[in-house]
């Protein structure tokens, strides 16, 4: 517990510094109570931190330019850019405890084992959303931001009462272009471009969103591939061929899911064709290394 | 029974506890962003439910709903929907409609299965005509894409088709006969003339992936109907059908595969136009995988007894013995080789394929410009000075000069003369004239007993015909067949 009460209002600054230094592209606060507040019962920051006042939310960037451009079976391996977040997140925690003596938790980005594969522990999503550092979009209600596109985004619960940061005011989502898009053909590119056409919805007349609709089961067919797995083996176990059988348990899918599995590779999360045809996700400012460097030295000169 | 839910429960609530869960999500507006709580929780059932949610709405256990949202989530979940990833990328994007599955490419009929399985190369033999570059993935239809469209491909009396034309002929009849249902792997026949409507019948079989087995004219009705119901087709290209469908039709029930009869000129009842079939837009469907080691082609042959026997060929045999044949033969652009003589076969189709891949013009009784006229006689074709011999299982494995007895091996093609005495014979021997290379076929349909007795465990085929070996002054050997 702390002991002196400290600056929050430094102690914020000092934190946010921390976070981007270690690699955080933003970094924001939401209250606790509203969180809660937006919660499904049960589900809120208290169920982890029974005495949580903040919920600190921090984004890292997505991949690289040359990422964005490669074949989606190389996206699949690579395009996911979440260690980072890990360091930062779960750094935040210990910082916060041994600098200013406030109980802290990293927040499991991982699914309720209570419940299965579909059902997360906690909703990052909605802490990063209160916190103004993304907002839904078309497609799936995947987090966006106006300068770093399509961001990773973690966690930390802490007694420690920080304060917050509000909502984005405007939503980057749609884009004009997509705008565009979609008066002509009546769908925006994620929804148009994804595999399993899992995604649909709706414009208003001033281009907001009027409906956004997710089929989630369907982005699972291509996000959590080891979904697949049982309904494998089973088959394999019934199948009256055996080429059938061998096919299913040594066939590429299963070679490939088992190679993943065993070397630590991710099984989940693994397409990203919507958002690779979305512009913020990929061309905002912020969201190119190569610009970003552009910048800064640019900066560098011009302060030298 | 899991917490008590019985499969009975699944079909009940399956569908309600799948759609009240976070598996369909809709969001009206930006109700969060804006710190709408009366808006979010409005739509809260929309969004997606938690299970203890789902329990408290619908009365069942929180254990309950979670392995009957579990289980059902599980039965939608469509298998292999990952692969659609890996041709995307790099600039290309998914577009609805145009991906097919790997597995479904090769979806074809139990019939189909049959025909595939009955297909036996020895192992030894395979490796080597592939890394002698004999057998590669070149297809049929690969042939007209490299020619030339403008050039003559074939040349009647007072007209002619251009490479294009024949190409667009070949891809409305494919169309047309997708349309009606014909797949890959499926047998068409053809009881049609040498003549252009075969050749474009030819091409359009092979363009859908299915087998084309061409049936001589000379043979009546019934026999006809004989070879449809043993290798069981799905479709017939005929002409003079008045008298074919009668014989036909006398097996109608037992010929329940065949769900076309596709008649040139007048179209008697029961029938279909192959004039309106060929004039069918092309559709925008996929292109069917193309597998050079897939049968294209099967012999219609008769043994002892009259039987059917239906050889197998693929690609890969023809565009071998086509390669193997093309300097042998010495056809150039602007050549025209007339072909009337012959009878509707698998050797006519290799010459046609040769001919065309040698950007020379099939001529039918065309007196127009030069051409060559073949001959036949037996299994011996002559075309010019050069007079080759084969059957349709070996297609062309040896040649030699017009009027000489002496002939020696196509390259590519290994002979050995296999003496009463079971050794292979030396110069002046006298045996059995055995074959083995790359234009051989693949076996006989359904006739294992057959098989077994003309195939050697080494791949040699016996042709039960006698040949005498006759050493050349250069070392070579040559061979005469009595």
């Amino acid at each position: 517990m702390a002991t002196d009460t400290p600056d929050f209002d430094q102690a914020k600054q000092d934190l946010k510094e921390y976070a981007l230094k270690r690699g955080a592209a933003d970094f924001g606060i939401a209250d606790a109570a509203m969180v809660e507040k937006f919660s499904p019962d049960g589900n809120g920051p208290s169920a982890l931190l029974p005495k949580v006042a903040s919920v600190i939310s921090i984004a890292v960037t997505g991949p690289t330019q040359g990422t964005w451009r490669a074949p989606a079976k190389v996206m699949t391996s690579v395009g996911a850019n979440v260690g980072r977040i890990y360091r930062v997140a779960v750094g935040l925690s210990f910082h916060i405890e041994s600098h200013y003596g406030y109980r802290s938790i990293y927040c499991p980005p991982h699914v309720d084992p209570e419940f299965g594969a579909r059902m997360p522990m906690q909703s990052l999503k909605l802490h990063a959303e209160l916190a103004g550092i993304g907002a839904r979009s078309l497609a799936g209600d995947i987090l966006l931001h106006p300068e770093f596109g399509m961001a990773y985004y973690g966690s930390v619960y802490t007694e420690m009462p920080l304060p917050p940061d509000s909502p984005m005011t405007e939503n980057p989502c749609p884009a004009p272009s997509c705008v565009k898009l979609y008066r002509e053909s009546g769908q925006t590119p994620c929804q148009k471009f994804c595999p399993v056409q899992c995604l649909s919805g709706d414009l208003n007349e001033d281009d907001s969103v009027a409906e956004m609709r997710f089929d989630m089961y369907r982005c699972a067919e291509l996000c959590q591939q080891y979904e697949n797995m049982p309904t494998i083996m089973e088959r394999a176990i019934e199948a009256d061929d055996q080429l059938e059988r061998e096919e299913l348990l040594y066939g590429a899918e299963a070679q490939s899911f088992f190679y993943k599995a065993t070397a630590g590779v991710d099984t989940n999360a693994q397409c990203f064709e919507c958002m690779r045809v979305c512009p913020i996700a990929t061309q905002s400012d912020g969201v190119d290394p190569i610009r970003r460097s552009a910048a800064r030295q640019a900066a560098e000169k011009g302060e030298a | 029974m899991p917490y008590g839910v019985s499969e009975h429960m699944v079909e009940t609530y399956g569908e309600l506890i799948f759609d009240l869960s976070l598996n369909k999500q809709v969001r009206r507006g930006d109700p969060i962003r804006l710190l709408d709580h009366a808006a979010w929780l409005e739509q809260r059932e929309a969004t997606g439910l938690t299970d203890p949610e789902i329990a408290g709405k619908t009365g069942l256990a929180i254990e309950q709903v979670t392995f009957i949202r579990n289980i059902t989530e599980r039965r939608v979940f469509r298998l292999n929907q990952y692969r659609k990833l890996f041709r995307l990328g790099g600039g290309l994007r998914y577009r609805e409609g145009r991906y097919q599955d790997p597995e479904e490419k090769f979806i074809i009929s139990d019939d189909a299965v049959a025909l595939r399985q009955a297909m036996h190369f020895t192992p030894s033999e395979v490796k080597k005509y592939i890394e002698a570059g004999d057998w590669n993935d070149e297809v049929l239809g690969d042939l007209l894409a490299t020619i030339d469209p403008d050039k003559s491909a074939i040349v009647v009396p007072e007209r002619g088709t251009s490479f294009g034309e024949l190409r667009k002929s070949a891809d409305c009849l494919a169309a047309g006969l997708r349309e009606q249902g014909v797949a890959r792997g499926d047998v068409v026949a053809a009881y049609l003339p040498v003549g252009e409507n075969l050749i474009v019948s030819y091409l359009a079989t092979s363009e859908l992936g299915a087998v084309f087995m061409p049936l001589d004219s000379s043979r009546g009705g019934l026999e006809i109907a004989e070879f449809l119901l043993r290798v069981k087709a799905s479709a017939i290209i005929c002409e003079a059908t008045q008298d074919l469908l009668a014989e036909i039709q006398l097996l109608q029930q037992e010929l329940v595969h065949l769900k076309l009869v596709i008649a040139v000129g007048d179209v008697p009842a029961g029938a279909m136009s192959y004039n309106e079939l060929a004039k069918t837009e092309p559709s925008a469907r996929l292109p069917y995988e193309k597998v050079a080691a897939d049968p294209i082609l099967l012999t219609a042959e008769t043994n002892d007894q009259a039987e059917p026997l239906i050889g197998i060929l693929t690609h890969q045999n023809l565009v071998a013995s086509s390669r193997q044949l093309l300097p042998l033969l010495s056809f150039s652009p602007g050549d025209q080789i007339d072909l009337t003589n012959l009878p509707a076969d698998a050797k006519c189709l290799l010459l046609i394929h040769t001919i065309l891949a040698a950007g020379a013009a099939v001529s039918l009784g065309s007196e127009e410009g030069s051409h060559r006229v073949v001959g036949r006689e037996g299994d011996w074709i002559e075309i010019g000075n050069v007079k080759l011999w084969g059957l349709n299982e070996t297609l062309i494995a040896l040649i030699g000069e017009a009027g000489q007895e002496i002939v020696k091996a196509v390259e590519g093609i290994e002979i050995r003369i296999f003496g009463a005495d079971g050794s292979v014979q030396e110069d002046g021997g006298t045996g059995e004239l055995q074959l083995r290379g790359p234009s051989l076929f693949a076996g006989y349909l359904a006739d294992q007993k057959t098989n077994s007795m003309v195939r050697t465990a080494d791949g040699w085929f016996r042709t039960s015909l006698t040949a005498t070996v006759k050493m050349q002054s250069d070392g070579t050997s040559g061979y005469v067949i009595a």
